[in-house]
């Protein structure tokens, strides 16, 4: 009887370090590669620089099976976004949609497979995935009708350039961009009546 | 063939006419834009990336 006691405390001590250990592992690994992933496509969007080996932690991010569609959706737009920082935009393109697939209702993929249609010079598609982030609600919707209005631009719809320039400035109004582009543009209007 | 052409064109007629109207109300009362060449350096943004919320489970971890 002692020793059935013994064993069992033996028991369920293993037990509960084993616990504690596939614990330890699941709050330490996880959430640090996608946060790498994260904060390389970051900081490869602010120095314009993006290396292999950034490349590679993304790739470890995408390939690994995440819990929610969220987190896989931000593996691929993150590894889309150093794509693109190195020109590589039909990799790009094929991370932002595999993003979109996994994610339907993540705006950012969208917006950013736009930048990279749009650097490819394919205006109406980008056109119609910057419309789709702003219908999406995206986090900065003064930048998307920024990228959106660059792209009418580039098409040579200057109304709608114009318009989508006047709503960047509207909703993100302590950024001097929009004011910048606004202030190219001459508009006319019809006479009243 | 006459009146087949002329319905043809009735149509289209019609068709260019709800079309500027639905322009006309998107665009309001703007008629003329003309605008001097975007300068080279304005580019388009990604949105920022941000890194996931902290301890977050994942399913591979498990042992």
């Amino acid at each position: 009887m002692f020793k059935f006691g013994m064993l069992s405390a033996a028991a369920v001590a293993g037990l509960l370090a084993f616990g504690a250990s596939a614990q330890e592992s699941v709050t330490v690994l996880g959430p640090t590669l996608l946060a790498e992933c994260s904060n390389a496509a970051a900081q490869a969007q602010r120095t314009g620089h993006a290396g292999i080996n950034d490349l590679e932690t993304c790739g470890a991010a995408v390939d690994r099976a995440w819990t929610t569609a969220r987190e896989t959706a931000l593996a691929f737009v993150d590894r889309g976004t150093l794509y693109l920082v190195r020109g590589e935009n039909d990799k790009a393109i094929s991370d932002f949609s595999q993003a979109i697939k996994a994610d339907p209702a993540l705006a950012s993929a969208y917006n950013d497979r736009g930048v990279a249609l749009s650097a490819q010079h394919r205006q109406a598609e980008a056109i119609a995935d910057f419309s789709q982030a702003l219908a999406l609600k995206a986090d900065n919707a003064g930048q998307v009708a920024f990228n959106r209005a660059m792209a009418y631009e580039d098409t040579g719809d200057l109304k709608r350039a114009y318009l989508d320039y006047r709503k960047a400035a509207e909703l993100n109004p302590g950024w001097d961009q929009p004011a910048r582009q606004l202030a190219r543009f001459n508009v006319s209007h019809a006479p009243a009546g | 063939m006459r009146l087949v052409l002329s319905a043809v064109l009735a149509v289209s007629l019609v068709s260019g006419s709800a079309l500027a109207g639905q322009d006309d109300e998107i665009l309001g009362d703007l008629v003329v834009v003309t605008a001097t060449p975007r300068p080279a350096d304005v580019k388009m943004a990604v949105q920022t990336a941000k890194p996931p919320p902290e301890k977050q489970p994942v399913k591979t971890a498990s042992k």
